[in-house]
């Protein structure tokens, strides 16, 4: 028996909501909602506030009246908490386990240390506690013999309490029973159009799809659906990819706290979208051969309606922030329309390749290169070390005129001087 | 003999260009960073690294947490009001720990003194009463405290 046999997935239980838990543990047992930037849906929910009926991504407005009538505790996204709760869970992991695969904030899959079935059962528990313990963080591990199948196990360990956040599911009759009660859409894999498709054929349940031919899967849902398949049965096709893979897109946005009007206020939101993307392509060391801006109303409101888009592009593809902002510049000034309430604006890049292996003139301005990867360099290291308000380019201005509301924002806990939680 | 280019460049000009003998190449240590004259920096040998506070007080980084003193409780122990206190969560608690508690939904420090089934928070400071403890479920122990950091 090889130490792949067993796939753990780790899923920290409504995650941003447990963040807020561990300063402030009255939340616990009360229905609690985290709103998401500006303000607008709800991002992570309580149980409580599950049981009551508010689903995920619900606008606040529209659940206000039950947020009054059962006091709901509502909270803006403390990004900075998660993330560094979330690096903290990580890093337990990644000393606890030979191989960890960071999926998301507040999900990963771990192969375990021991071989035996029995052992494993132990190991997922000690965990379990250990960062119930450490970081007062709850979680649910579902481990099986794949990965879609260790996804399947978690969503039974969350919806059946008795189990104690901790099921190992590689029966086969146990698989089969879990499986009948699925949706195929449910699945791991198995997406929103993917799901539509299986529906049209009279497949609803991931049993039923479980039963199909491989032929016909393959042909109908390309190699990835066969993949689905074949892991669900139990044949591992995906590994653990233990190097967060590169973005292969990246895109920065925000809707405005109130509507702008003026060319001159969207531009900094959008030059500060680029200083953003720009930190993200150095980061990952990647280059983009185009910068692209959109624009947008507010379709949820009444008056004139407008949504544009541009892409501008790179003879030689950058991550230099003074080029992506002139460039992002040029493209607002294409799209901009004075007349409208703008209420959302965003840049993207779509054509990411690593800096690397990115062609370069080598007879033409390296020296050129050389300098600004230098000034992005000191840039990056002033605003890691005391912020990114602390320098920052004169295009984002500091107004911040259109800068998200975050009104029942709590304070950053761990990653502020000033907002240390407070002892009697 | 054999002959070597040597090249120093600082700030992307060359410094110095010259011929040394393979020997004493060999001793010397190749150093990365420019040299402009006389002696060189010995930057790039191996010595033992300044040091560092958050490797004396931080033991256990994950689970380690910093909080501020509000109150004058624990003066005895020598943590005053707005002291920053390090908190491990991972330190099982011992009789006589100094410790953050969740109490009627408060952030206390105090010592944790177990006797018999009763648990005692202590204060160190006679104006403040201690917390006796009669159901375990009533309070929650948040982490240990393991050092105080206090600006004179």
């Amino acid at each position: 028996m090889n130490r792949e046999t067993y796939i753990g997935l780790i899923d920290c239980n409504n995650f941003f909501v447990s963040c807020e838990c561990v300063f402030d543990p009255k939340l616990r047992g009360r229905p609690v909602g985290i709103l998401s930037n500006n303000d607008g849906c709800f991002i992570a929910r309580s149980d409580e506030l599950k049981a009551l009926g508010v689903a995920m991504g619900a606008p606040y407005f529209q659940v206000k009246n039950i947020v009054d009538k059962h006091q709901v505790i509502v909270r803006s996204a403390n990004f900075s908490l998660y993330s560094d709760m979330s690096r903290r869970v990580m890093s337990i992991l990644k000393k606890a386990f030979p191989r960890v695969e960071i999926y998301s904030i507040d999900e990963a899959f771990i192969h375990f240390n021991a071989l035996s079935r029995e052992e494993i059962f132990e190991e997922s528990k000690a965990i379990r506690e250990k960062l119930y313990k450490w970081l007062g963080i709850p979680v649910s591990v579902g481990v099986a013999k794949t990965k879609t199948l260790s996804k399947v196990a978690c969503r039974v360990v969350k919806k059946n309490k008795e189990l104690r956040s901790v099921y190992l599911l590689d029966n086969q009759d146990d698989i089969e029973s879990v499986l009948k009660g699925c949706k195929a859409g449910d699945i791991w894999g198995i997406g929103r159009q993917r799901a539509k498709f299986l529906e049209s054929r009279g497949i609803e349940t991931a049993y039923e799809f479980l039963n199909l031919d491989e032929g016909w899967v393959k042909q109908n849902l390309s190699i990835n659906g066969l993949r689905t398949l074949l892991e669900l049965k139990g044949v591992s096709c995906l590994e653990l990819e233990d190097v967060a893979k590169n973005n292969k897109s990246i895109l920065r946005s925000r809707s405005f706290s109130r509507p702008l009007t003026d060319m001159e206020d969207v531009a900094q939101a959008i030059a500060y979208h680029v200083s953003c993307v720009g930190e993200a392509l150095r980061e990952q060391n990647s280059v983009t051969f185009s910068i692209g801006v959109f624009i947008r109303t507010n379709m949820h409101s009444l008056g004139p309606q407008y949504h544009e888009s541009v892409v501008e592009y790179f003879v030689e593809a950058t991550d230099y922030t003074p080029d992506l902002l002139a460039a992002a510049r040029a493209g607002l000034e294409k799209i901009f329309k004075l007349g409208y309430r703008y209420h959302k604006a965003g840049v993207f890049c779509d054509h990411i390749v690593p800096k690397k292996g990115s062609q370069l003139d080598l007879f033409k301005a390296q020296e050129n290169l050389v300098q600004k990867d230098k000034r992005m360099e000191i840039m990056d290291e002033i605003t890691a070390k005391y912020g990114n308000k602390s320098l920052f380019y004169a295009s984002i201005g500091s107004n911040n005129i259109w800068q998200s509301k975050r009104q029942r924002v709590s304070p950053g806990y761990t990653t502020n001087w000033c907002e240390l939680k407070g002892v009697r | 003999m054999f002959m070597f280019m040597e090249l120093a460049i600082l700030n992307n000009e060359v410094l110095y260009i010259g011929q040394v003998q393979k020997e004493w190449l060999s001793r010397c240590p190749l150093y990365l960073t420019g040299i402009s004259a006389g002696f060189p920096l010995p930057s790039e040998e191996v010595y033992e690294s300044s040091l560092d506070l958050h490797q004396l007080m931080v033991k256990n980084g994950e689970a380690t947490f910093l909080l501020k003193v509000q109150s004058y409780a624990m003066d005895g122990a020598g943590i005053f009001c707005e002291d920053l206190v390090v908190v491990d969560r991972s330190i099982p608690v011992q009789n006589g720990h100094i410790v953050i508690v969740f109490i009627n939904n408060a952030f206390i420090i105090r010592r944790f003194i177990k006797r018999g089934r009763k648990i005692l928070l202590q204060s160190d400071n006679n104006q403040y009463a201690s917390i006796e403890i009669e159901d375990e479920d009533d309070f929650e122990i948040w982490g240990i405290v393991t050092f105080v950091i206090h600006k004179p």
